[in-house]
């Protein structure tokens, strides 16, 4: 029977672990993973464009008309040199039921004169198109009907209405098309310094209720989350779907078969000893994040302020994706005996997890998306979805490591070892030794 | 039923020739993988709904996925040694660096042929695309998979292969090229055919090149 053969007793489950860790401290991929999640870190969050996000809004500046002629420029944006116009206080989101009505029939008029419309395909993970049905027709010609009301008599409407009707018509015609809520942004023009200041306040009140709460690093660690959730979503696949080839590449894997120690004590504290060490990586990264957010946000408070913010964030929001992304690879390798497909399935996962940027936390989104440093009552409008989801995820990274032990150990007990991890069979290995046996 | 024996020219019976290492590389490299790698072609014809594409879709398809199949092709050629058979390879009279870019040229083939039916079949079913989209595809493929290869050998794992790899293909779907420059891999996708590609086609035979010295004195280090 396997598992009976060794004169030495078993290793107890701790020194397995701390020899794993120790093993994979040596390894230069380790070190190369940390390289890329810094790149990652570097190229993304820490930017200016984030740290303005956790600053008080600026004031708008009048811009008088001598201004503007002094600078080439009209009341209308209009630049001189064939620059499309733009206007003078920029843009935002439109709220207006008006407008936001006259854009989606706009669309809607142009998606059935063409007969196609953009709908986006496999939970929203790959972008496509798809011609439009006779169904299709009939519910947007009845959205069209819907909104032309809305044109008629805005007052009667609100923009949230208008946008609740493009994300009916969005279910009728199956989801992710252009039609769901964010599908499309419409952002109207600020044409006066009213509206500008009118902008300006109401960022400026969202920026006072976060300081208030002191919400400010909480944002931020949000954003750290988002940005190093895409990476928490992919790369340690590669280390999991190829942590068990080791042993085969070695040519170990007779010896463990053979060796007197329980799989789940062998897998788990291999598996264990990958999630210690990377999810201590992403820990000192958000450390870092901390460090630097404080640096650039010094109003907020101090470095101690953040790093316990940081460092709750980046564990309740990334390690599960971290947990699942390993145990995945490490499943799959385990169970179809070879590491690479691990990897096309797990990029599709990423895809469907990618998008939207805010506000969609199924169980199937891998990741969370949370792409901003504000907007603090909207992530409190999700957070029960949020803590769901994140449990859900840890759940499942240990059903799935108790899977991967089970199916190795019913490969060693059936003497199939060989095809554990990253193995070519018996007769791959054959040719290649007969491989240009020219010699 | 087998061809008889005196119908195979006597020099590949005997395993002798470049037909010869051809054949016994492509035998040993036309697997599950290269299976997978062609199911993968169809799913995406299936999903991609042709009919409605045009030059920028085509292009999108090809830079963010097609182009991802080399990776199922190219870095396992880092490891086809693994498992304490190097001192057996090295012994032989072919050189071992032949050996590495012919099974290189042969995966680079398959890469070009799955390319290939993924545009052509998409050209059948109704797409509408002028662009060079085949030789472009199939330059960031090689690009992105003899990269990976590179660093799986430098390395002494696929991990490490692919993660140099993603690294820089989600760098450049994030920031668009920004950071990589003429190495910008979805080029075509934002509707422009430049000469960048060219670099990527020479980034790869850099990588060939490297890939094929380095592995046969790696296999000796770890052999002795």
């Amino acid at each position: 029977m396997p598992g009976q053969g060794g004169g030495e007793p078993p290793m107890s489950f701790l020194t397995l672990l701390r020899k794993e860790m120790g093993m994979l401290g040596r390894n230069r991929v380790l070190y190369l993973f940390l390289a890329v999640i810094f790149v990652f870190y570097w190229t993304n969050y820490a930017t200016e464009e984030s740290w303005s996000e956790g600053k008080a809004p600026a004031p708008p500046v009048e811009i008088t008309e001598k201004a503007l002629a002094m600078d080439g420029e009209t009341g209308d944006g209009g630049g001189s040199q064939g620059v499309p116009p733009m206007p003078v206080y920029g843009f935002q989101k439109a709220t207006d039921p008006e407008f936001l009505a006259e854009r989606y029939l706009s669309m809607l008029k142009n998606d059935l004169q063409r007969g196609w419309m953009e709908q986006r395909i496999i939970f929203g993970a790959f972008s496509g198109k798809r011609k439009l049905s006779q169904s299709d027709r009939e519910h947007m010609k009845e959205s069209m009907s819907r909104l032309q009301e809305v044109v008629k008599e805005p007052s009667a409407y609100t923009g949230i209405e208008v946008l609740q009707m493009a994300a009916d018509l969005d279910s009728h015609l199956g989801g992710w098309t252009s039609y769901m809520r964010d599908g499309v942004s419409f952002m109207e023009p600020i044409e006066t310094f009213e509206d500008a200041m009118n902008m300006y306040a109401a960022s400026l009140d969202e920026y006072e209720k976060r300081v208030a709460d002191n919400g400010i690093y909480a944002g931020m660690a949000r954003l750290f989350s988002d940005y190093m959730g895409l990476t928490a979503g992919l790369f340690p696949v590669f280390l999991g779907a190829f942590m068990m080839g080791r042993d085969r590449s070695s040519g170990m894997m007779e010896l463990v078969s053979s060796r007197s120690i329980k799989a789940w004590r062998y897998v788990g504290a291999r598996y264990l000893a990958h999630a210690i060490i990377i999810s201590f990586l992403y820990l000192l990264l958000a450390a870092v994040g901390a460090w630097q957010t404080s640096g650039a946000l010094e109003e907020a408070g101090t470095f101690g302020d953040a790093l316990p913010i940081f460092l709750s964030y980046t564990s309740g929001w990334l390690l599960p994706t971290i947990l699942v992304t390993l145990a995945f690879g490490l499943l799959i390798s385990m169970a179809v005996g070879n590491g690479i497909i691990a990897i096309p399935l797990q990029i599709v996962w990423w895809f469907i997890s990618a998008l939207p940027l805010i506000g969609d936390y199924r169980f199937f989104k891998l990741f969370l998306r949370f792409n901003t440093g504000a907007e603090q009552e909207t992530f409190y409008r999700y957070e029960n979805a949020i803590i769901a989801n994140r449990i859900f995820y840890v759940l499942l990274a240990v059903a799935m490591v108790a899977a991967a032990v089970m199916i190795w150990e019913r490969k060693r007990s059936s003497g199939k070892g060989a095809k554990i991890g990253f193995g070519f069979r018996r007769r791959q290995a054959g040719r290649l030794v007969k491989n240009g046996s020219e010699g | 039923m087998s061809a008889p024996l005196s119908a195979v020219p006597f020099s590949l019976r005997r395993g002798e020739g470049a037909a010869a290492l051809l054949i016994w590389n492509l035998r040993l490299l036309a697997g599950p993988l290269w299976l997978l790698s062609f199911l993968i072609v169809i799913v995406l014809s299936l999903f991609c709904n042709p009919s409605l594409m045009g030059a920028v879709d085509a292009a999108y398809w090809g830079e963010r996925f097609v182009a991802l199949l080399s990776l199922l092709l190219l870095p396992p050629l880092a490891l086809l040694e693994a498992g304490g058979i190097g001192e057996g390879l090295l012994s032989k009279k072919q050189r071992h660096e032949t050996v590495f870019v012919c099974r290189w040229l042969i995966s680079a083939a398959w890469l070009a042929v799955l390319t290939a039916l993924f545009y052509g079949g998409a050209a059948l079913m109704g797409a509408d695309f002028e662009l060079p989209l085949i030789p472009g595809v199939f330059m960031t493929g090689l690009a992105l998979g003899s990269v990976a290869l590179l660093a799986a050998i430098l390395l002494g794992g696929l991990s490490g292969g692919y993660i140099v790899v993603f690294a820089w293909y989600l760098l450049d779907w994030m920031t668009k090229g920004k950071w990589t420059g003429q190495l910008y891999l979805f080029s075509m996708s934002d509707g422009t055919w430049n000469t960048d590609k060219l670099w990527l086609l020479v980034l790869a035979l850099l990588c060939l090149a490297v890939s094929a010295w380095l592995l046969p004195r790696l296999i000796k280090k770890r052999a002795f």
